[in-house]
């Protein structure tokens, strides 16, 4: 039954990415999230129960927070919670109506001033901040005074609650502009996309489910499912607010042009930390916790890494760029054997130029040089489903029937992971968890 | 506190010594005498830790005082380029071993050869293949005293621990804080670029674990080669700690020194001497983290939380702009005692004074106790009856009464008969929560079946009681035959009021003790010992 279920997911996977490919979206990758009018934006979310699918096929349940005005995502109970997305100094009003049988709350690390009241009920005073009992709700107000990438999650037994998937990601864009992550030229993007890691140790949630919470231990936690955006691999992959995962929105699928600049924010959602690993480039880390890593005269304190060790309850921002340049060989195949005599490079060889697209992002250094190894015969190779058929961007060769489904425009796939291998697997299983992908793709593939 | 000041007076009082007699050809020295022994602690869920820890004695080890854990913070003033500590292994117990002091990052005056002491028992150069390192620095052994010395000792915050079989002797609790300042209120020497490393008031937080598992088993001496726990390898901690002490009710802010107000430069010195990463969070502001492990930065890092691994230090400038508590919290989320919520490391920093104080009352006949429920905390009555807080704090009460009492309500400052209330701290205020009822105990006498009854099954039938005193709230019966297992008739139903009490029994069609020699048993849930039967068998028909 799983497997036919993924069979499908593979065929429906092929089907949308093709879909994607003639989108006609206009604009750039935007993060997903709830949007309010500036400058005093009203949240309403809403804390309930429900059900996420894990890859192996496991069904977990959930507290999760949702939007209570029945619009994003439909209103259902969401891992991670609403992307709430505000503009700097912006007034905020998060309105939490408890749907759950236990006292909830919400504690916005990074912010200042946070004030809290009561709309219903009469709430508890709670050891981290007001709490609203169940069917109450308890408003958080304050003024989002600082640009940047932040978290927010339960402030009642976070233990239990956070474990449970009550937490979610706050973006503050900046006055700077749209484009920018930071009130400063170094943060800005072309692209960006967010990766909120996280992990469940089931046993936890059966318990919750079936009344028993009093049995669980925290203290003997182990978690054996690990998420990015609250999906697992490879369903980080399908886009967001796909049908087949109604509680788990987001996608984590980072596709890219060449030379384009990537902000990449990654939120510690869990408890554990998680070495986030992006293949195809380092990655300058310009911002930790909220805040733009400069120095008091300016002075740029950012660098470079190929993963970020992720803490629980912290925030990273990142810029990612893949150039393709000094690879020593032409990434986009100019140079062909032609007239095909078997003997590339030949004396003889056609040498073509590139196309304006190509020609505006390509290492002109690298030109028609010829990839430096013989391109083995297709029954010499192992195919997975993001192989396109040829090593070259944008280029698709030639495949076994059925072969090569998840790659329709050729891109050159990286897989962006948890470094700490354990969390590549779901419940035991290779592949899955922790595990997304980079994509770059040619300059002419529309990326909406 | 009073140990701080009192501390802070002797320092002076030598400062004062040292500019008066500027002929003193030697250098001032700090120097402190210590202990290590044994200790008791005992977690907020009653578990009692065996645990070894550093007390301060005084000079000559004359007298010393009791250990604790974390150890006494060891202070070096600034200018001071010594640091003394003379150390005696006062550990008892039907395992004992040889202990040392090591700080790392601080540099110690060694003699050659004293140093490390292999599994042997000797130091210096390895001379046999079968030698492992035992201690990175020479031991006290047991009943012993050695002398440890810095000669050069670094501005910082760092952590000092036992040198000695360290898989052990620093989760039994033989660690502590070291610190050393630049200057009078300067944490380290600025830099161009990291220029603000002044403070008003400092806070030290030390997160440490324990795992009772390892702790006891090294207490009895079931620790080691051969033993029933042979590694540390299957370490769990049960109890997560800040300053060595876990979170409960009764557990009050932790105030900075002097006390901290709105808008001082709050220095925060980080330290971990346990086994697992922590992530402690700060609300309420970015801090400026400005060192890390006694190195202070090129330039601070703006952070409201921190990766805090293993065996690390890190300062950080905290300033606060409103007055109360800034929470304080390890985003690991290592949050209970065992399995209790709330616990672990969480924990409050006063911010601003704290001088309105509450005071909790019980009265009545009844018993029970009164907790606080929200931030800080501090109010475990009664143990812990009284407590300041900062001017507008919210204090929520709870009160919990003990089996067999009832919770009647607040008066004076509060009011109400709900268990749960909220006192505003915007002046001293008193609270008295009522309980009515009465200590547990009383007797219970089964009245009816009593004996010769013949009752039928499905039918319905009533079962009575009487009882003295206060038993409890609930009641089991159970039918019983001369030989078998008692069968249960309810297991759980209130116990009456006014000393009787009944229960309408749809006896089941097919209850599985029937015949003429059955007797139906009586007992409080809660206390098993009181207890009743029926005087005689009555008869039960198929």
């Amino acid at each position: 039954m799983n497997k036919m279920t993924k069979q499908r997911i593979v065929i429906l996977l092929g089907l949308i990415a093709t879909f994607l490919l003639f989108s006609t979206a206009p604009g750039l990758a935007r993060i997903q999230g709830i949007t309010k009018a500036s400058p005093n934006p009203v949240f309403n979310l809403t804390a309930r129960t429900g059900f996420i699918s894990a890859d192996d096929g496991n069904s977990i349940f959930m507290w999760g927070f949702a939007d209570g005005d029945g619009l994003h995502n439909r209103g259902r109970m969401q891992y991670p919670g609403p992307t709430l997305i505000v503009n700097q100094n912006d007034n905020v009003t998060v309105n939490l109506t408890n749907q759950l049988t236990v006292p909830i709350s919400i504690l916005f690390p990074g912010q200042d001033g946070v004030n809290a009241q009561m709309v219903t009920g009469t709430g508890n005073l709670g050891l981290l901040t007001l709490e609203a009992n169940p069917g109450e709700t308890v408003r958080y107000t304050f003024q989002a005074s600082q640009p940047g990438t932040y978290t927010y999650y339960s402030g009642t037994r976070p233990e239990l609650q956070v474990e449970m998937g009550l937490f979610g990601a706050l973006i503050v864009r900046p006055t700077m502009g749209a484009n920018f992550a930071y009130n400063h030229a170094d943060s800005a993007f072309d692209r960006e996309y967010l990766f909120v890691l996280s992990e469940i140790d089931h046993r936890f949630h059966q318990s919750v489910r079936f009344g028993r919470t009093n049995q669980i231990d925290n203290t003997a936690v182990f978690p054996v499912y690990w998420f990015v955006n609250g999906r697992a691999g490879f369903d980080t992959v399908t886009r967001d607010f796909y049908p087949l995962f109604p509680h788990q929105p987001y996608g984590s699928f980072a596709r890219m042009h060449p030379r384009e600049r990537i902000l990449v924010r990654m939120i510690g959602g869990g408890r554990d930390l998680h070495p986030f690993h992006l293949h195809g480039n380092h990655h300058r880390t310009i911002a930790r916790d909220g805040r733009l890593l400069k120095g008091p005269a300016d002075q740029d304190l950012s660098f470079l890494a190929f993963t970020t060790g992720v803490a629980p309850g912290q925030t990273f921002d990142a810029i990612f760029t893949w150039t393709g340049d000094n690879v020593g060989w032409d990434i986009y195949g100019h140079a062909v054997d032609n007239p095909p005599l078997g003997n590339f490079p030949g004396p003889e060889d056609v040498c073509l130029d590139p196309t304006p697209q190509e020609a505006a992002v390509e290492d002109m250094g690298d030109h028609c040089n010829p990839i430096p190894v013989l391109l083995p015969d297709n029954k010499d190779l192992t195919f997975g489903p993001f192989w396109s058929g040829s090593p070259f961007l944008g280029s698709a060769g030639s495949l076994p029937p059925g072969e090569g489904g998840f790659n329709p425009t050729s891109a050159l796939f990286f897989m962006w992971h948890s470094h700490s291998e354990k969390e590549l697997t779901s419940n035991d299983i290779f592949p899955g968890g922790m595990l997304t992908f980079g994509a770059v793709e040619h300059p002419s593939v529309v990326i909406p | 506190m009073d140990r701080f000041r009192i501390k802070k007076f002797r320092y002076l009082a030598l400062a004062i010594l040292f500019l008066i007699t500027p002929m003193a050809g030697t250098s001032l020295a700090a120097e402190y005498w210590l202990q290590a022994a044994n200790l008791n602690k005992t977690m907020p869920d009653g578990q009692v830790i065996p645990m070894w820890g550093f007390g301060q004695c005084t000079s000559g080890f004359a007298t010393c005082d009791p250990p604790t854990v974390p150890g006494p913070e060891l202070v070096v003033p600034p200018g001071d380029n010594n640091l003394t500590v003379n150390l005696i292994n006062n550990l008892t117990g039907l395992f004992v071993e040889p202990v040392s002091i090591v700080i790392p990052g601080q540099v110690p005056t060694l003699a050659a050869g004293s140093w490390p002491t292999w599994t042997d028992g000797t130091t210096g150069n390895r001379t046999s293949l079968t030698q492992r390192v035992r201690s990175l620095t020479y031991e006290a052994i047991p009943g012993a005293t050695r002398i440890y010395i810095w000669n050069n000792v670094k501005a910082g915050t760092y952590l000092y621990e036992s040198g000695t079989h360290q898989q052990i002797q620093v989760p039994m609790g033989l660690y502590g804080a070291m610190r050393k300042d630049a200057g009078a209120g300067q944490a380290y020497t600025p830099t161009a670029t990291n220029p603000n490393t002044t403070y008003d008031s400092q806070v030290t937080l030390l997160f440490s674990e324990i795992d009772p598992a390892i702790n006891n088993a090294v207490a009895t001496n079931n620790y080691g080669p051969g033993k029933v726990m042979t590694s540390t390898n299957d370490y769990k901690p049960k109890y997560f700690l800040i300053n060595g002490e876990p979170f409960s009710p009764g557990r009050g802010a932790i105030s900075p020194t002097p006390a901290a107000a709105v808008n001082d430069a709050v220095l925060i010195r980080f330290l971990s001497a346990g086994s697992l990463d922590h992530v402690p969070v700060l609300h309420g502001s970015h801090m400026e983290i400005l060192a890390e492990d006694g190195n202070l930065y090129p330039f601070s890092k703006q952070q409201y939380s921190l990766l805090l691994a293993s065996g690390k230090t890190f300062d950080a400038i905290l300033t606060p702009a409103n007055a109360g508590y800034i929470r304080v919290y390890d985003r690991r989320l290592f949050l209970t005692n065992a399995a209790a919520s709330p616990g672990g490391m969480l924990t409050y920093i006063t911010v601003g004074a704290a001088n309105q104080l509450l005071t909790v009352t019980k009265a009545g006949t009844g018993t029970g106790k009164v907790t606080t429920t929200n931030l800080p905390g501090g109010i475990n009555c009664g143990l812990d009856c009284t407590e300041n807080f900062v001017s507008g704090t919210m204090a929520g009460l709870k009160a919990t009464p003990d089996a067999g009492s009832q919770f009647a309500g607040w008066s004076v400052d509060a009011s109400g008969t709900d268990p749960t209330t909220t006192v505003t701290m915007n002046a001293a205020k008193n609270v008295t929560a009522t309980f009515t009822g009465g200590a547990v105990g009383g007797a219970i006498t089964l009245t009816s079946p009593n004996g010769g009854e013949v009752w039928q099954r499905n039918t319905t039938q009533t079962i009575t009681w009487t009882y003295t005193g206060n038993p409890g709230a609930y009641v089991r019966i159970q039918a019983l035959k001369p030989t078998g297992f008692p069968a249960s008739v309810t297991f759980r139903t209130p116990i009456g009021a006014n000393g009787s009490g009944s229960f309408t029994w749809r006896i089941p069609r097919f209850f599985g003790r029937t015949g003429n020699d059955i007797k139906l048993k009586i007992s409080v849930t809660t206390n098993a010992t009181i207890t009743d039967m029926s005087n005689d068998f009555f008869t039960l028909n198929p």
